[in-house]
C-alpha cells in the first residue's frame, strides 16, 4: 500500500478496526462460519469481533433504511465502546468484509456503500481492492434499497470447472429475523446440506424479483452465488447449496 | 477537505513527498536510543492508535548488480506502526505512518507519531532542526565509523580481479 492509494486528508477521519485485531478476526470468522454451516440461522458478532471496530460512513446518510418496526432489536453488546454512527456501514457488514477480504478479493461496493470512506477504510485496514465493475468482483456488498436487477445479474458464478470463482452478495438488510415472522418482511423457507428439516428466515427489503432470481441459480448448482444478509450486529448466510422457497 | 486546507497531511506534490520520504528514511534507520528520547519529548500530546504497532513480514528482492530480473532474496520482520495527531487546539489532523526493520513496536510507534508531528506545519521547521537533522548526523557517522572498521579489515583479491578484468 502507497500514499498514493488515498485521497488528500482521507486518512484524517478513517475509522478504526478491531482493538484486538487478531481476537477481532477471529471471532468474527467463527461466527461467521456458524452462520455458513447452518444457513437461515442468525447468529451475532459479539466481544472481540466488534470491539473497538468503527464502521465507514457511507455515501447518502439518508438512504439508510431506518431500523423502525425491526421485531427484534438486539441490545448493543456492551463491550461496543464505538457504536456506528449514522449513516455509517451496517456494523455487522464491516466485520464480515474486514474478515473475509483481503488484497486478491475484488470487492464491489453498490450504491450508497460505494463512498470515499469505505474504500479508505476497507484499503487501509485490509488491503482490499475495490473494483467499479460487478463482474469483476469475488465480493459485492450492498443495501437492501441498493440491490437491483443490473447488480445482481451482474456477478460472477463459477464455472463447472471452477465453481469457487462465484461470488459472494453482502445485503444489508432492515430486518432479519429466523425465530418469528416479519410484518411486510419475505418469509423463506430454506432446506439443503446444514439444515435439518427446513429452516425459516425472515427478510425484509428485497424485491421478490431477487429471490426469483436466487431460487434460478439452483439450476446451475455448483454454480451461483452466495448470499450473507447482514442487520446491525447480527448475520444470516444463503449459501447457494440451500433450496429456497418463499411466501411475502 | 480540500488541498489548501491540509498543506502537508498528505503531500500530493513531488517536493512533499521527497521531504517525507527523506524524514521517514532518517527516522527508520535512527538509532533506538536517540529516536526514543526524541519521540519521548511529544509523548504527553493527543495521540490515538490508528493501526496499533504490529510485527510482519515483507518480501525483500533483489536484482543482481542492478541487472536482470528480479529475485526474492528472503523474507524480512517488518514492524509497522499508523498513528492519528489531533492537536488540542484544534487544526488539522495528521496521521503519520511508521516502518522500521525489526521486531520494535516501541521504534515504530515513535517514528508515526514524529512522522505525524512533522506533517504539522507550525511543527515542522522545529522538528527538522532538533530531531530530523541530528539523528541524520549521528546515522551518518555511525555508519562511516562501520565503513572505516570494515575497510581497515580488506582483502584485495589480486588474483581473481585480474581474471574477472580479462
Amino acid at each position: 500500500m502507497t500514499l498514493d492509494d488515498h485521497a488528500p486528508g482521507a486518512l484524517g477521519s478513517v475509522g478504526r478496526a478491531w482493538r484486538r485485531p487478531a481476537h477481532g478476526a477471529q471471532q468474527a470468522f467463527r461466527t461467521l462460519l456458524q452462520a455458513q454451516s447452518f444457513p437461515g440461522r442468525v447468529c451475532r458478532f459479539t466481544g472481540d469481533a466488534v470491539n473497538g471496530l468503527q464502521p465507514p460512513a457511507t455515501r447518502a446518510p439518508s438512504a439508510v433504511p431506518g431500523l423502525s418496526g425491526m421485531p427484534d432489536v438486539p441490545d448493543v453488546p456492551d463491550v461496543l465502546d464505538a457504536p456506528a454512527l449514522p449513516g455509517a456501514m451496517g456494523l455487522a457488514q464491516a466485520v464480515s468484509l474486514l474478515t473475509l477480504l483481503d488484497t486478491e478479493t475484488p470487492l464491489h461496493l453498490a450504491g450508497a456503500l460505494a463512498s470515499a470512506a469505505a474504500r479508505t477504510w476497507l484499503r487501509f485496514h485490509g488491503g482490499v481492492p475495490v473494483t467499479a465493475e460487478p463482474a469483476q468482483s469475488a465480493y459485492a456488498a450492498c443495501l437492501a434499497a441498493d440491490c437491483l436487477p443490473a447488480l445482481w445479474t451482474a456477478l460472477a458464478g463459477g464455472t463447472d470447472d471452477q465453481p469457487q470463482d462465484g461470488a459472494t452478495l453482502l445485503i444489508d438488510v432492515p430486518a432479519l429475523a429466523d425465530q418469528a415472522p416479519v410484518p411486510g418482511a419475505a418469509t423463506l423457507r430454506l432446506s439443503g446440506p446444514g439444515i435439518r428439516g427446513a429452516a425459516h428466515l425472515a427478510v425484509a427489503g428485497l424485491p421478490p424479483a431477487f429471490w426469483a432470481w436466487r431460487r434460478s441459480l439452483q439450476a446451475h448448482y455448483p454454480c451461483g452465488v452466495d448470499l450473507l444478509l447482514s442487520c446491525g450486529d447480527r448475520v444470516a448466510a444463503i449459501p447457494r447449496s440451500s433450496h429456497i422457497t418463499w411466501e411475502v | 477537505m480540500s488541498m489548501n486546507d491540509t498543506p502537508f497531511t498528505e503531500p500530493q506534490d513531488a517536493t512533499g513527498v521527497r521531504d517525507r520520504q527523506r524524514w521517514l528514511a532518517v527516522l527508520a534507520a535512527a538509532s533506538r536510543p536517540a529516536l526514543l528520547a526524541a519521540a519521548d519529548r511529544f509523548a504527553d500530546l493527543n495521540f490515538e492508535d490508528l493501526r496499533a504497532p504490529e510485527v510482519g513480514l515483507a518480501m525483500v528482492r533483489a536484482r543482481i548488480a542492478n541487472q536482470g530480473d528480479r529475485y526474492n532474496l528472503g523474507e524480512a520482520t517488518v514492524t509497522r506502526c499508523a498513528q492519528r495527531f489531533v492537536p488540542a487546539a484544534g487544526g488539522l489532523v495528521s496521521v503519520g505512518v511508521g516502518y522500521v526493520l525489526g521486531r520494535d513496536p516501541q521504534r515504530a510507534l515513535a517514528v508515526a507519531r514524529l512522522d505525524a508531528l512533522l506533517q504539522q506545519p507550525d511543527r515542522q521547521a522545529l522538528l527538522l532542526r532538533e530531531v530530523v537533522s541530528p539523528l541524520s548526523a549521528e546515522t551518518a557517522a555511525r555508519q562511516q565509523a562501520q565503513s572505516r572498521q570494515t575497510a581497515s579489515s580488506r582483502v584485495r583479491f589480486y588474483t581473481l580481479d585480474q581474471e574477472t578484468a580479462a
